[in-house]
């Protein structure tokens, strides 16, 4: 695994970073009419093949580690936020 | 002299537009590299050489449009002799325009999906006028593939994760061994078929649409690599660009609905293919394990088949392979 991001992240990084990988993968979408609590994969039609991108891509930008239990948080702009700013460590082992 | 052609990139494809050449005569190219942008019913492909050579003459121009087989450009083999099996047709000097253009390159996104909607009309079309489909299916208990999935997961850095779509793949490519009769096509009024197992998978667009990604030989890959080529694969379909080989020469369709998807997908034959799988959405279902009735991760696998080809039996086996394989998915 990657090493642990030690600088925490803020709600702007992480903001940033979701917008910038789901460009990416369904660049059509305008995030910013999406709530933070709804599911992504519905409003954005990711299948499970762009939701492992988009694990990937927002892993990468961020430089964490974001393991694969964790993963299924990550569905929600709110569970993004909950799981890269506030519980950052539980990204990481 | 070795004639680079239009690529054929399925039943589907009659014809392609030259975009851009990426080379001009007495370049080298090497095998595997791109030489043409080409425009079809699946958007902008890159097509690549297949031998190592010097371009010797370009015969199409940007812009213009040709039946698949024709002639684009001619490059000669290193060591070779000048004049070599040069092909009559490609002998002109200089672009040339074919007698009858298909029609003019389409440019809006409207535009390319309405190709594209003829195209797959054409296909399953003439699928369902020409091939007599049977179809099977059986509910597979696909707790031992999720739990494998989940577990090697659990170790492994996002880009190295497997999907449970690979292992589907990958448990439909080794079922051939067993049954080898769903891997081919029909040409001529008989069955050919293939030692090669190249999976189809079919996979949606954004927007509408669908294209057939080629899995080379996924029954000798790791699953680790099958998945990468998956993500890769369909990430480009859906937003960026596919070269031709990832296009071309898929002997048996799979199609995967996912994990948000319905139960059960009865699929077209893909023509001129002999079968394709389907595997419905994992859903926990009841299913009888140890004599007790238990909520389980299951999977209803479909297979459509030409009955020209093969019968019922033997479509039978090829499913109960498939089932067998994914329950060791360790071995896969």
């Amino acid at each position: 695994m990657p090493a642990p991001a030690h600088r925490p992240l803020s709600e702007a990084a992480v903001r940033a970073a979701v917008a910038q990988t789901l460009r990416q993968i369904a660049p059509e979408v305008d995030l910013s009419a999406i709530p933070d609590t709804a599911n992504l994969r519905r409003e954005c039609d990711l299948d499970s093949v762009d939701f492992q991108n988009f694990v990937i891509g927002l892993g990468k930008s961020l430089h964490v580690a974001i393991a694969d239990r964790d993963a299924a948080g990550l569905v929600t702009l709110a569970g993004c936020l909950d799981l890269l700013v506030h519980c950052h460590s539980a990204t990481t082992d | 002299m070795k004639k680079f052609l239009m690529p054929t990139l399925g039943a589907d494809m009659e014809a392609g537009t030259l975009v851009a050449w990426r080379k001009q005569p007495g370049e080298s190219v090497h095998r595997g590299e791109t030489l043409a942008e080409v425009d079809t019913d699946k958007g902008v492909i890159d097509v690549e050489v297949f031998h190592d050579g010097v371009i010797d003459s370009l015969l199409v121009g940007p812009g213009t449009k040709v039946p698949v087989g024709t002639p684009l450009a001619t490059i000669q083999e290193h060591g070779e002799l000048a004049g070599e099996e040069v092909p009559a047709a490609a002998e002109a000097a200089g672009f040339q325009t074919p007698e009858a253009p298909v029609g003019e390159p389409a440019t809006t996104q409207a535009d390319r999906q309405a190709r594209m909607r003829r195209a797959i009309a054409a296909a399953m079309s003439r699928s369902k006028r020409e091939i007599p489909h049977f179809y099977l299916a059986t509910t597979i208990d696909a707790a031992a593939a999720v739990a494998f999935v989940a577990a090697q997961n659990d170790s492994l850095p996002p880009d190295q994760r497997l999907l449970l779509g690979a292992v589907f793949v990958k448990a439909a490519a080794r079922a051939v061994r067993e049954v080898p009769e769903v891997n081919g096509c029909w040409r001529d009024d008989a069955v050919e078929l293939l030692s090669t197992v190249n999976i189809g998978l079919a996979v949606s667009l954004r927007g509408g649409g669908l294209v057939i990604l080629t899995l080379r030989d996924p029954a000798a890959q790791p699953l680790t690599s099958l998945s990468q080529q998956i993500r890769d694969l369909t990430q480009r379909a859906r937003t960026g660009r596919l070269k031709a080989s990832e296009l071309a020469d898929a002997t048996l369709t799979v199609t995967s609905l996912g994990d948000r998807g319905v139960d059960t997908v009865w699929g077209v034959i893909y023509p001129p293919q002999l079968a394709i799988v389907g595997f419905g959405t994992v859903a926990r279902r009841p299913l009888v394990v140890a004599n007790r009735v238990e909520a389980q991760p299951a999977v209803t696998v479909t297979l459509a088949a030409d009955h020209r080809a093969l019968d019922g039996h033997r479509a039978g086996l090829y499913l109960t392979a498939i089932a067998e394989h994914l329950q060791q998915p360790e071995t896969l």
